[in-house]
């Protein structure tokens, strides 16, 4: 039993990175704290359900065809975002930014409502996806490990991409240093502008998979942003991979705190945070 | 002369009388609606909100009440506590409203209630479900048309005695409503089937959607059955995610399910989940039900209205019933009105109580089917518990009252 809920966890840890990651690689390298981020993911997860009967519904094929779709999607709307509004706010004070994600979270949400209205709307999984692998009674469930290996793939794509390729120097070096990275002759912008489309790609398929595992509605921005900030907080604010383990952590301890004691799951995410917060700001100090 | 003069004075007076009394009898009686439009309530209210202005358009069409015609100003509470006893200040303040009515979430019916009773302007609920409004912080002019909390936790201890489950996992919403149907539900299993036994409580936090780490909690307990307290969102979550766990081969499951959640997953739901709802539009056949399901359609492209809708339309029928057997909004009489017709609703005749303001309306329990009939699962096999049975008793009323006073 300890081990189906730790299995558990983990699957649902993975899911979470996938929301966070995106969250945490735009506020490493333009320290941005992207409240739209949670929006992006409602306008994947309502994209999967307007584009699935399109392209092959209840096919597997198709629905991975139909998330990539979104993603590249949401992407671009998230690249529009960020060429048209936010960057002009760069340089305007932190409370301009957020004030400015704050509005894109409402536009968005009312513009989902009135295209999609207000009732809840779902994707079916398809049947080839449903099943579950049962070992020794324990269920894992295919599309919950089919988001794991999505997961996995994610932190390979981008772990490559930081380490092996020139532009992950200088996104690692941005991260690092804003100010030597554009001293030193690359433009800023390019940098910021990709890293934004990325981030709201990962979004993208992330509500695009949510879509098939929970039913979705207008508020499913707001509801899924408080987890991904809690990942990120305790991740370390921009640090990707601090962000994997920070999933993973709430994730098994949420299963596990269901089993030990239910009434307290979620406290014990929050005392996690908190005491998260609390050792690195001691740190600080004695530092 | 003089006596003519009189005459004409008499006749000049009594014919203003008569326009006064015209006058008086074209103004509207004023509801003021107050409900969650937008928010989390936002995907149950719209159905309400199109239901009640079909009723106000048959109760105007029809002479209006106590020969007034109703006028209704919508507001919308953002399902806010704070922005719903605005709202309703505002409505009772500067609009002069006769009757409130709307409320959808209880933590807003509860922002609502103090200002109804300072007040004393009669506040009707169609949505909100709390029992507490009524019967723990009751006042004369707060009227329940739905089953509450109590009643509807006893009618599900009602239905779950019948089943042959003798080991459930509870797993309710972590708030207000969750919290206390699942009190309810499990002290009256106890009085009604003593050997049942709740093996777990489970408590997955509002507005959570990942609820697998829930269900394999759960199903590890190897229970007879899974009592969810959830709605919208939640119970159509935990029904797509228990498909992946094999949930329904391996335990029953006993859920919250109106009518939006078979819309909004249509075939995703499979036959044999045990369902319970306030006003499926479906299982009801009376005529009444049938002519308002039909206008409903027609009005709006061929949706079907959700219970929400259903228990809407007759909340609005029931104040105009109320006010013309009241002969006007005069909250007490309106009150003693209320308490002493039987009204003919949609899911059958309705009558309230006096000592809480409350309907004996029905619960409505069955089990989901996938039929040609329309284009989502609906229950069948449809058990009606009524409310006279699930009603709390005078005592418990009197007792949770003295406990709230304190």
């Amino acid at each position: 039993m300890l081990l189906v809920q730790v299995m558990q966890g983990v699957m649902e840890g993975i899911f979470l990175f996938l929301i966070a990651s995106g969250l945490t690689l735009i506020f490493g390298v333009s320290r941005i704290v992207n409240f739209a981020h949670g929006s992006f993911y409602m306008v994947g997860a309502f994209l999967t359900y307007q584009i699935y009967p399109w392209i092959a519904e209840g096919t597997a094929l198709g629905f991975f065809v139909t998330i990539v779709i979104c993603g590249l999607l949401v992407a671009a709307l998230g690249l529009l975002f960020e060429v048209f509004l936010l960057r002009r706010v760069y340089h305007a004070e932190e409370l301009m930014q957020l004030v400015l994600t704050l509005a894109a979270v409402l536009i968005i949400r009312d513009v989902t409502k009135f295209i999609w209205g207000l009732d809840d709307v779902s994707v079916s999984l398809p049947d080839a996806l449903a099943g579950a692998a049962v070992i020794g009674g324990t269920y894992l469930p295919t599309y919950q490990l089919v988001m794991v290996g999505v997961g996995v793939v994610v932190l390979a794509a981008v772990w490559s991409f930081l380490k092996f390729t020139h532009a992950g120097i200088i996104l690692r070096a941005a991260t690092d240093d804003r100010g030597m990275v554009a001293l030193l002759g690359t433009n800023q912008a390019h940098v910021f502008t990709s890293v934004f489309a990325i981030g709201c790609f990962l979004a993208g398929i992330a509500g695009g998979f949510a879509a098939a595992f929970e039913s979705i509605n207008y508020l499913l921005d707001t509801r899924v942003i408080v987890l991904a900030f809690i990942v990120v907080v305790i991740g370390g604010l921009g640090n990707f991979y601090g962000a994997l383990y920070a999933a993973l952590a709430v994730g098994i301890l949420k299963a596990l705190g269901l089993l030990f004691a239910p009434r307290l799951s979620m406290v014990i995410i929050f005392l996690l945070m908190a005491a998260v917060l609390l050792i690195r700001s001691l740190r600080r100090t004695t530092e | 002369m003089h006596r003519k003069k009189l005459l004409q004075i008499s006749t000049v007076l009594v014919l203003a009388m008569g326009l006064g009394g015209a006058a008086q009898a074209a103004d509207p009686i004023k509801i003021g609606y107050v409900g969650g439009i937008s928010g989390p309530c936002g995907g149950l209210t719209h159905s309400a909100v199109k239901a009640m202005k079909i009723a106000l358009e048959e109760i105007n069409a029809a002479g209006g009440a106590a020969g007034r015609q109703i006028e209704v100003v919508w507001r919308d509470s953002k399902t806010k506590p704070d922005e719903g006893a605005k709202q309703t200040r505002d409505l009772i303040l500067t609009e002069k409203v006769d009757v409130l009515t709307g409320v959808c979430s209880s933590s807003v019916f509860m922002a609502i209630n103090p200002i109804s009773k300072q007040y004393g302007v009669p506040l009707v609920s169609a949505i909100s479900g709390t029992h507490k409004a009524t019967v723990d912080f009751g006042h004369p002019f707060v009227f329940q048309t739905q089953p509450h909390t109590l009643m509807e936790g006893k009618a599900l201890a009602e239905y779950a005695a019948r089943q042959d489950w003798n080991n459930i996992v509870t797993m309710g919403l972590d708030y207000e409503w969750g919290r206390t149907t699942v009190k309810v539900f499990t002290e009256e299993l106890a009085k009604l089937k003593p050997e049942v036994k709740i093996s777990t409580q489970l408590w997955p936090r509002f507005g959570e959607t990942n609820l697998t780490s829930y269900i394999t909690a759960a199903l590890a307990e190897e229970p007879d059955a899974i009592m969810g307290v959830l709605f919208g969102s939640g119970t159509n979550s935990l029904i797509k995610q228990g498909r992946s766990y094999g949930l329904l081969e391996r335990t029953e499951l006993l859920t919250f399910l109106s009518t939006e959640s078979y819309m909004a997953l249509g075939k995703d739901i499979p036959d044999g989940v045990h369902g319970w709802a306030r006003g499926p539009f479906y299982a009801l056949d009376s005529d009444k039900a049938k002519a308002f399901i039909a206008k409903y359609r027609e009005a709006h492209d061929g949706e079907y209205p959700n219970d929400w809708g259903m228990l809407a339309y007759d909340a609005m029928h029931i104040i105009a019933g109320g006010i013309d057997a009241a002969g006007g909004a005069e909250p007490e009489k309106f009150r003693q009105a209320l308490g002493s017709t039987t009204f003919d609703t949609m899911r059958g005749p309705l009558k309230m109580r006096m000592i809480d303001n409350t309907f004996n309306a029905p619960s409505y329990l069955g089990v989901t089917m996938m039929s040609d009939a329309y284009p989502f699962p609906t229950m069948s096999n449809v058990t009606v518990i009524p409310g006279d049975i699930t009603l709390p008793s005078e005592d418990t009323v009197k007792a949770l009252r003295a406990a709230a006073a304190k």
